[in-house]
């Protein structure tokens, strides 16, 4: 009952705040503006959030961070949208989508598909929110009991379990972290404010700027490589009426279960550090197939095919704020550009948010709440516009895209030498993109590399200088284990299982 | 067949290369200090230390493994895009129409569909979007023209 009664306290304060006039409008803006930009191809969830960030840099912090949170989860809407229409999934968690989606599309069931992934999203979020709700204070409480020693350890679990458990080279993502921590260096020394790798530009004296960055590291290579892809557009349907939303009985039927099934999956990947939308949609979809009494239907446009992916992807996107929330330890890229935004409004996420914050984070919780169901209302009448966005030339769009990029950097101090510095990460994310490496884990180790280092300075400091204190402390012992077992499986790996993991990589584009 | 994976060969490398230049940097450049009472130059040097660790393996598994398909490097896009954004961050000292204009416009090129009338009047619609967004809308202080 105790629970109950905090839970229900903490709903209606932050309903309170969801609900005020601003909220709800800056709410809005930030889901129309989401699935706006998700569904163009080549604008994915973290180009989205970068590029309308300085929209929000104005606002009070709550109403900044409802917006931005509603970009976060509006981009999946859009990437739906052209997955099913086009086959092209405008955000990489959609990619599962386009299975079966694209092919009821071409049935010309396109309807029923926006509708069905559009209902079952709702219910995987509220899932994800949900748990959200009951678990953020239980993990707040007992993470408070945490020191320097255990966050230290925590973020290097959260870090080598994000390049491991990921598709692709673990080796390659791990490098990749490491690096992002080197640039996370960059800036003032926190203890004795000696200017590290700046070479006298001023500009870097704050550190490098992260919407910089994450603009030139995802941003510019995204259009780069989509400039030659998305030349010829054929919609399948180029109008979608109401009347052709309503899905048959059958479907309905069909759809229950999967969609439960895939709340449970996607909640769960969504609390795990580097598995995020996509390998939550990836894992519902085969479990599907797997139950289903005839698994020859899918990828011929079986229903559950397009509700499971869609429901544990939305379930995955709201219990990712988790571990971001209450320990401050983004578990994916998305997230960890989230936590750099609430630091830049001047709020470290952790185990002290909820009791410094608890306006701000509950009315944030309860905006995904409206948004989702914003998302639902607008999008059903909506749907002509966003066919219509889908149908304007990528090669009229994508000069757009670079300016908007460019003026946005500039906007967030007026400075040149941000767009400098995004020009450099640039070219270094388009070689990057060339060399197979992944971008995403650099970010991540470029927003928690400060943090490692003031944990780590600081856990050193109090055991006068004695490493074994990482491994004294039962807690960040036992974190570190993992983490070292984790590390050592990835270099045996590196050396070995190539043909396993292109046997892997075959399994997945076979589904 | 075991053959060179040029790609994570080189991307290996280039990351040892980073790794040992940003330890030795530091350990040139930045004071250490003990264990107990860190200095600024002993958590980068570590970083660079570890970079040289966890690279090494990529550089060692890049001889046993067979080379996948290799991707076309789109030249054209890729210069085109990129001097687009050097082109804004030296036009914007002209002002901001200049800026976005000449950016659109530089971008423009970087497929091989041009076409002299669409992308003069897109070049124009953008720029007037990006002025009602950034200047009308977000008060962006930044003179449209400055000479």
């Amino acid at each position: 009952m105790d629970i109950l009664t905090e839970l229900s306290a903490n709903a209606s304060m932050g309903l309170a705040v969801a609900l005020q006039p601003a909220n709800i409008l800056y709410c809005f803006i930030g889901v129309f503006l989401g699935t706006l930009l998700g569904v163009i191809p080549g604008i994915g969830t973290l180009a989205a959030m970068t590029l309308l960030f300085p929209f929000t840099f104005q606002l009070e912090p709550t109403s900044g961070l409802i917006m931005l949170a509603g970009i976060y989860y509006g981009t999946n809407y859009g990437g739906t949208i052209a997955a099913i229409l086009l086959n092209v999934p405008g955000t990489p968690g959609a990619s599962v989508t386009c299975l079966d989606g694209y092919p009821m599309a071409k049935q010309g069931r396109a309807g029923v598909a926006l509708l069905m992934t559009a209902v079952p999203s709702f219910v995987g979020a509220s899932f994800g929110i949900i748990l959200l709700m009951v678990f953020a204070p239980v993990i707040s409480e007992n993470a408070l009991r945490f020191g320097p020693a255990e966050y230290f350890s925590l973020m290097v679990l959260g870090l080598v379990a994000a390049c491991t458990i990921s598709s692709g080279s673990a080796a390659k993502g791990l490098a990749m972290v490491v690096l992002g921590i080197a640039f996370g260096l960059v800036g003032s020394d926190i203890y004795t404010g000696t200017q590290r790798f700046t070479f006298g530009v001023p500009v870097l004296t704050d550190g490098i700027e992260l919407v910089a960055l994450a603009m030139g590291l995802f941003g510019l290579p995204e259009v780069i490589a989509s400039v030659r892809g998305a030349k010829d557009v054929k919609l399948t349907q180029k109008r979608v009426t109401l009347k052709s939303m309503i899905p048959t009985r059958d479907d309905i039927r069909r759809s229950l279960a999967p969609m439960l099934r895939a709340s449970g999956i996607g909640s769960f990947f969504g609390t795990l550090p580097g598995t995020g939308g996509l390998i939550a949609s990836f894992m519902s979809y085969s479990v599907e197939k797997r139950v289903s009494k005839d698994p020859s239907r899918f990828g011929k446009g079986a229903i559950e095919g397009v509700v499971a992916p869609e429901t544990a992807n939305n379930a995955a996107d709201m219990t990712a704020f988790i571990p971001t929330l209450t320990l401050g330890i983004p578990g994916s890229t998305q997230m960890a550009i989230m936590l750099g935004i609430f630091i830049i409004h001047g709020i470290t996420p952790g185990p002290q948010i909820l009791t410094q914050h608890p306006e701000l984070v509950w009315g944030l919780i309860m905006s995904f709440w409206l948004g989702n169901i914003l998302l639902l209302v607008l999008n059903i009448p909506l749907i002509g516009l966003w066919v219509r966005m889908l149908s304007i030339p990528y090669s009229l769009l994508y000069p757009g895209i670079v300016v908007f990029i460019c003026a946005g950097v500039y906007s967030i101090s007026n400075s040149v030498a941000d767009v400098i510095v995004m020009v450099f990460f640039g070219a270094l994310g388009y070689l990057m993109r060339y060399l197979n490496f992944p971008a995403a884990p650099l970010i991540l180790g470029f927003v928690l590399g400060p943090m490692i280092e003031e944990h780590f300075r600081r856990a050193m400091l109090y055991s006068r200088g004695d490493p074994a204190t990482f491994i004294q402390s039962p807690i960040s012992g036992v974190i570190l284990a993992i983490s070292a077992v984790l590390v050592i499986w990835t270099i045996v790996n590196a050396f070995r299982s190539h043909r396993q993991r292109r046997a892997l990589n075959e399994g997945i584009n076979q589904v | 067949m075991k053959v060179l994976d040029r790609r994570s060969f080189v991307g290996g490398i280039l990351l040892l290369a980073t790794g040992i230049g940003f330890a030795a940097f530091s350990y040139f450049n930045y004071r250490l200090g003990t264990l107990a009472q860190m200095g600024p130059g002993m958590v980068p040097m570590g970083v660079g230390m570890v970079l040289v660790l966890v690279s090494a393996p990529i550089v060692l598994g890049s001889f046993t493994v067979s080379e996948g398909d290799r991707p076309s490097f789109d030249v054209r896009p890729a210069l085109t895009i990129i001097l687009s954004a050097i082109v804004f961050a030296m036009a914007i000292s002209f002002g901001f129409l200049p800026a976005v204009a000449l950016t659109a416009l530089v971008a423009s090129l970087a497929d091989d569909t041009f076409d002299a009338l669409k992308t003069a009047i897109n070049v124009m619609v953008l720029t007037a979007v990006a002025v009602v967004v950034f200047v009308v809308l977000l008060r962006l202080p930044i003179p449209l023209i400055r000479w």
